[in-house]
């Protein structure tokens, strides 16, 4: 009579009573999965003592019965478990998908828990099933999360080497400064174009500033308005700007595109546009 | 607060060295197209170096003053651009066109000596 009337456990009862077992469990069914790629970063102590860290915060958590939310602050220690284990798993290759299924597996144990605690489908089993779910269901996310943040510092900061990387500036020979530009250009590029041409016509007293566009593929309306707004901007630091490489193509959008390059020194290849840098600084090649 | 102007020779050399007020602005205008009629100065450069903004008012002063004073015989030679001025002043669309520019004084000297050698009569006067 008496299993009767005694209510039944709830989740954080279950867990806190059988949590070696599940965590033996958890342990084995990742461990053992196929194609599991564990085994490769981890020893299998290890591996565990990683579990067993998460399944005590989770319990820790748990205790306040309160699992419909993980943004609260029980569940902050979980969470940020949850967080370094997706970090230094991406670290190693791996993909989210194989992170997640570890919050998979321990909803499939936790949930064959809850039924033999229950043994029925009554309501207050369904109550707690769905609790369940809605908890392993946001940490899956934070799971998900993780390696999307991960991913997304990883392409600022190679669009930040890329921005680097994309704009030297060569000083050619006393007063004179070689822009080559390499690549699309986009607006942020575009503005860093002319920070750095000015910035390298002040840092070298540069009386002539060379802009090749040779690797820029398209030139449009847009990119020669650029131009001519960094043309205009190193005139009015006292510099000559040359532009050299425009391709035929190039040549034939911008006539028909009706823009209008004005005064504008153009040659048609680096060669001859430092020949003219020369000439305009008062000296010239010679060959000998 | 008015900008001091210089006498080198038949050159005249101002620099402004703090953000004028439109009406300070328009005082260093009258005293430079003056002070250039009055010494028939051969040419004038404005250093800019200390401004660290140059809004559209003060772009069309100088812009303007350039033009002016070209029309009482001198050359002008505008130095000291900061690079950020240059692309507020780009972006602003507000070039100064006709203006000659040059990157410091020593530049500017230069180039303003090499116009006026370069103008008719110069190599009699």
């Amino acid at each position: 009579m008496a299993t009767e009337t005694s209510p039944k456990r709830t989740l954080y009862e279950i867990m806190q009573k059988n949590m070696p077992a599940i965590l033996s469990e958890w342990t084995n069914a990742l461990w053992n999965a196929p194609q599991s790629r564990i085994p490769e970063i981890l020893t299998e102590t290890q591996f565990r003592q990683e579990l067993e860290k998460l399944i005590k915060a989770m319990v820790d958590a748990l205790r306040y019965e309160q699992y419909e939310d993980i943004h609260q602050e029980e569940f902050a220690p979980v969470v940020a478990l949850l967080h370094e284990m997706s970090e230094a798993y991406a670290r190693y290759g791996f993909r989210a998908g194989e992170i997640a299924r570890h919050i998979a597996i321990l909803r499939d144990i936790m949930q064959q828990y809850l039924q033999r605690e229950y043994g029925d489908v009554s309501d207050a089993f369904g109550r707690q099933l769905l609790q369940m779910n809605k908890l392993m269901d946001q940490l899956s996310a934070v799971v998900f999360e993780s390696f999307i943040e991960r991913h997304e510092r990883t392409i600022a900061e190679q669009h930040r080497m890329l921005m680097t990387l994309s704009t030297p500036v060569i000083r050619l020979w006393d007063e004179i400064v070689l822009l080559p530009l390499v690549g699309v250009i986009d607006s942020q590029r575009a503005q860093q174009i002319i920070e750095k041409l000015l910035e390298a016509i002040v840092r070298y007293e540069a009386r002539v500033a060379i802009l090749d566009v040779t690797g820029v593929p398209v030139i449009d309306t847009w990119v020669a308005q650029h131009i001519m707004k960094t043309v205009t901007a190193a005139h009015m630091l006292g510099a000559e700007v040359l532009i050299t490489g425009f391709s035929p193509e190039a040549a034939q959008t911008l006539v028909k595109l009706d823009v209008d390059f004005g005064n504008i020194i153009t040659r048609g290849t680096l060669q001859a546009g430092v020949a003219t840098a020369f000439q305009l600084i008062g000296r010239q090649i010679s060959v000998s | 607060m008015r900008v001091p102007i210089l006498k080198l020779g038949d050159i005249l050399l101002t620099s402004i060295q703090m953000d004028l007020t439109d009406s300070d602005a328009q005082q260093f205008q009258n005293d430079v197209l003056h002070m250039v009629h009055e010494k028939n100065a051969k040419g004038l450069i404005i250093d800019i170096t200390a401004l660290d903004v140059v809004d559209s008012y003060m772009a069309r002063i100088l812009n303007d003053t350039a033009h002016m004073v070209r029309l009482l015989g001198a050359e002008v030679v505008l130095c000291g651009m900061r690079p950020a001025v240059a692309i507020t002043l780009v972006e602003m669309g507000r070039e100064l066109i006709g203006v000659d520019t040059a990157l410091n004084l020593e530049q500017g000297m230069e180039k303003l000596r090499r116009r006026i050698a370069g103008r008719p009569g110069a190599a009699g006067g």
